[in-house]
Formats: C-alpha cells, sequence, structure tokens
C-alpha cells in the first residue's frame, strides 16, 4: 500500500479553500491527494495517508480534504470508504484521524445543477 | 502642563492642551477579564479617536521647532498599570488599522512615564513599529510573562499561525513536553483564522472595510511561572451574532436561541449577543458531520477541554461567553460593543 505523508507536502495544513491561502484542504485534495487515490483505485491496491508530523490540523481542511473527494463526485462512497486509509501513527494525532474519518462517513456527494 | 512629544524624525518638542481639548484617559487595568466595562469602553474611545486622527507624516516645519506646540487631544498612556496580551492586541490592532487607513503614525506622548509592565507589554507586541514615540529602549526580556509579536494577516495563512505558535514552543524549557498541546493549539488558532477570511467579512456587509483593513491579528504568551499559555485571536468584521442568521446550522441555532430568549431578537439589536454565542457554539458542538460547514466553532471550543486546565474566551460585538472544561459557559452581554471579535485561549499545556 503506498502511504501520503501529509507532512511531506503541507508541514503547515491551511484553511478550506485555495482562496484562504496557501495549503488548504482544497489544494490539497486536488493536487495531492485525488490523483494518488485515482492511480490507487486504478492499480486495485489502497492508500494511506498518514497524518503525523504536520504542525496540526484545522477542521475546515480535514472536511475539505477528505469529506470533499465524495462530495465533489470525484470518487464514490464506496470508493472512498474502500479504498482510502487515514493513518496517524503518533497518539498526537488520533484525534485528527478520528476527525478525517467522521468527515468520509458523513459526507454526501452534492447534487448537480440539471 | 505640558508633554513632551517625539516624532518620527527624532526631533523631540512640547506641547501643551489647547483649551477644549479632549483627551481620553486611558483605565489603570486595561484587562476584559479583570475589567471588561472599563476595557470596552476606553477601547471604544480609542477607536473613535483614531478613526478622526491628523497621523504626523512629515518633517515639523523650520520654524515651528522649538516652540511649544497645542495639542487637540491626546491619549493618556501613564494611567495604565497593568495590560493584559488580549487587551494589548485590540490595542495595537487599532494602531494598525489607523496606519494603513492614513498612511501615518499617530504619536505618542509621555512615553517616560509608562508603567514598566505596561510598556513591556506593549513593546513586545510590537506597538512601537506602528507609532512615533522617539526613541525609546526595549524592556527586560528576562520578565516571566512574554508575549509575542502581533501578527496579522488578510489570508488563512498557516505559515504565520505556525510561526507564533513555534514562538510559544521555544518560551519552554522542554518543547516535547507541550508538543501535543501546541499541535491542537495549532489547529484551534488556524480554524479561528480560516473562519475570519469566510465570515468576517463579507462583501454584502453594508460596513465591509477597504480590502486592506479586512485582516485577522493574532498574539500568544507565556508565563512562565504559571505555565500558562495564552493566544489570541482578533477580527475587525461583522461579529459573530450578525453572521449567524447565514451560518450553515442556522437552523439548529434558531431553535436553542427560542429556547434560551424566547423571542429572537432583530439582527441590529446587541441585546442577546451573550446567548447567541453560547448557543451557536452549543449548536457546533452537537452536529454530527452532516453538515460539512460551520463546524469551525467545535474545534475551537474542543482545545480547551484536551488541556490540563483551560479557559477559552469569546467576545463578539456585546456578548461574551467564557468555557471552562466540566463548567457551565459564562455568558455575559455589555452596554459597549467591541466591534470585531476576539477570541483567546488560556491554558495549561
Amino acid at each position: 500500500m503506498k502511504t501520503i505523508r501529509v507532512a511531506e507536502h503541507a508541514r503547515s495544513p491551511g484553511g478550506r479553500f485555495k482562496s484562504d491561502g496557501p495549503f488548504s484542504g482544497e489544494w490539497f485534495r486536488e493536487e495531492i491527494l485525488s490523483p494518488a487515490l485515482a492511480q490507487a483505485i486504478e492499480a486495485g491496491e489502497r492508500l494511506g495517508v498518514e497524518l503525523g508530523g504536520t504542525s496540526g490540523y484545522g477542521s475546515s481542511f480535514l472536511e475539505e480534504a477528505f469529506g470533499g473527494l465524495i462530495r465533489k463526485r470525484r470518487f464514490s462512497p464506496d470508493q472512498v470508504r474502500q479504498s482510502l486509509v487515514i493513518t496517524a501513527e503518533s497518539p498526537i494525532y488520533s484525534p485528527y484521524r478520528a476527525l478525517a474519518e467522521r468527515y468520509v462517513q458523513a459526507a454526501k456527494p452534492e447534487s448537480v445543477a440539471a | 502642563m505640558t508633554f513632551s512629544v517625539h516624532t518620527h524624525t527624532g526631533a523631540h518638542w512640547h506641547a501643551r492642551l489647547a483649551p477644549g481639548a479632549t483627551h481620553l484617559v486611558m483605565p489603570e487595568n486595561l484587562c476584559f477579564d479583570e475589567n471588561a466595562m472599563e476595557t470596552l469602553t476606553a477601547l471604544e474611545r480609542l477607536r473613535r479617536r483614531l478613526e478622526t486622527v491628523r497621523v504626523v507624516k512629515g518633517r515639523p516645519s523650520k520654524h515651528s521647532r522649538g516652540r511649544t506646540r497645542t495639542l487637540g487631544g491626546y491619549t493618556a498612556f501613564e494611567t495604565m498599570r497593568r495590560i493584559s496580551p488580549a487587551a494589548a492586541l485590540v490595542l495595537a490592532a487599532e494602531y494598525e488599522r489607523c496606519l494603513l487607513r492614513t498612511g501615518g503614525r499617530s504619536n505618542v506622548i509621555n512615553v517616560e512615564r509608562w508603567d514598566n509592565s505596561v510598556f513591556d507589554t506593549l513593546w513586545k507586541v510590537g506597538f512601537f513599529d506602528l507609532v512615533w514615540a522617539g526613541e525609546v529602549e526595549g524592556p527586560d526580556i528576562s520578565a516571566d510573562e512574554v508575549v509575542l509579536r502581533m501578527q496579522s494577516g488578510d489570508t488563512a495563512d498557516p505559515i504565520e499561525v505556525d510561526k507564533l505558535v513555534e514562538g510559544l514552543k521555544l518560551l519552554y524549557p522542554d518543547p516535547v513536553e507541550t508538543q501535543e498541546g501546541l499541535v491542537h493549539l495549532y489547529g484551534a488558532m488556524i480554524e479561528a483564522v480560516a473562519n475570519v477570511m469566510n465570515h468576517a467579512y463579507p462583501t454584502s456587509w453594508a460596513k465591509v472595510p477597504p480590502a486592506a483593513l479586512r485582516r485577522w491579528w493574532m498574539t500568544g504568551a507565556v508565563d512562565r511561572r504559571n505555565r500558562r499559555t495564552t493566544a489570541v485571536v482578533f477580527d475587525r468584521g461583522v461579529t459573530i451574532p450578525v453572521s449567524l442568521p447565514n451560518w450553515a446550522n442556522a437552523e439548529g441555532w434558531l431553535r436553542r436561541m427560542s429556547r434560551r430568549v424566547r423571542i429572537i431578537p432583530a439582527i441590529d439589536d446587541p441585546g442577546s449577543d451573550g446567548d447567541a454565542i453560547a448557543a451557536a457554539v452549543e449548536e457546533a458542538l452537537s452536529s454530527t458531520g452532516e453538515q460539512h460547514r460551520g463546524t469551525g466553532l467545535a474545534q475551537i471550543r474542543g482545545f480547551v477541554d484536551q488541556c490540563r486546565e483551560g479557559r477559552l474566551r469569546i467576545m463578539s460585538r456585546c456578548g461574551e461567553v467564557v468555557f471552562s472544561p466540566r463548567q457551565q459557559p459564562l455568558v455575559r452581554t455589555y452596554d459597549v460593543p467591541l466591534e470585531g471579535t476576539l477570541i483567546e485561549w488560556s491554558v495549561l499545556l
């Protein structure tokens, strides 16, 4: 299983949207997470995302990065729930892992305007 | 009575008050915790003064040098004996707004008569970068309480938040011991700053300031003797009570408000602002994640529960709520508005 370490891409994760500033959840999802997850699904593998080593996380970053995979219809709920493994090697980051998992579970695809 | 005034050019001149001149006397204790009403009132008057202030941009004219000048008014800081980090942040933010708005710095006078601890705190927070005070020497940096330099910005810039948290970390003898607390403090602070950028300055707001003033300000402090860490984020935006009707969780908030105050106040009625903030935090905490927006307040509140001991103060417009772990929140509504939102964590890491 390939693993992405968030800290290698964003030592200090930011807000929700790219317009909020650098290293946002939207940026991380679009530039790092989505391409890697698509590749993993195509190869029939799972993708790990390790949360440790960063300065911390705002909840809006986590929701936009992880919940956004489903909300934005880039992946189906089943694809994300079966292929994405969120980890926290250090217990310091466990609350963030729990939060990210909660956002994945709660996310619903947004309706598309006709 | 004459005053000594220093200008940015290094000139030092004397001044006296004009007949009928107004002067603002700052309270002895500028602190939201210990002297909230006087602090809010003084900051409100200072704000009005700075909005109409005539700043000095150029060198004093050749003819005026050496003469005693007449001042139309001044702000007396020498009356202060204490200033909290949160009050110092709001004070400095008002002077930075004045600087950004006018392009010039206000003079502060009688600095040599200021209380040492007030001078120390204002020096450390960066106040003297925003005003003309002449040549002043820096304070003793070995004091028990160390306040970090104020930072401000107009994006949710994680690098700035990280810088502040790293600054706090360096003040502890054993950074490893505080690592967990600081990781969660970072999370709460970046969320607070992101909230400012997303909600505090809506372009639909009738009083939305020019882009350069749509900012957040923050600072931090460590009381090394008591191992207490303080972090503060402030903005001069629309305020929480005004933005709540457009909030993602507005429906749940309205239900909670009607239980608290029975009749929901009009948006321009600040009489229940304390309850409005408390109901919003309650609603954010009870959200199970089905709403993908509007959960930032839960993280801002939740950080305090992760600490050994702590307190979160949210002040917005006229309302104030103080949260402590395992205790009922303390809800207050003041007669004088803050004209912005202040979030202050004070915790033992």
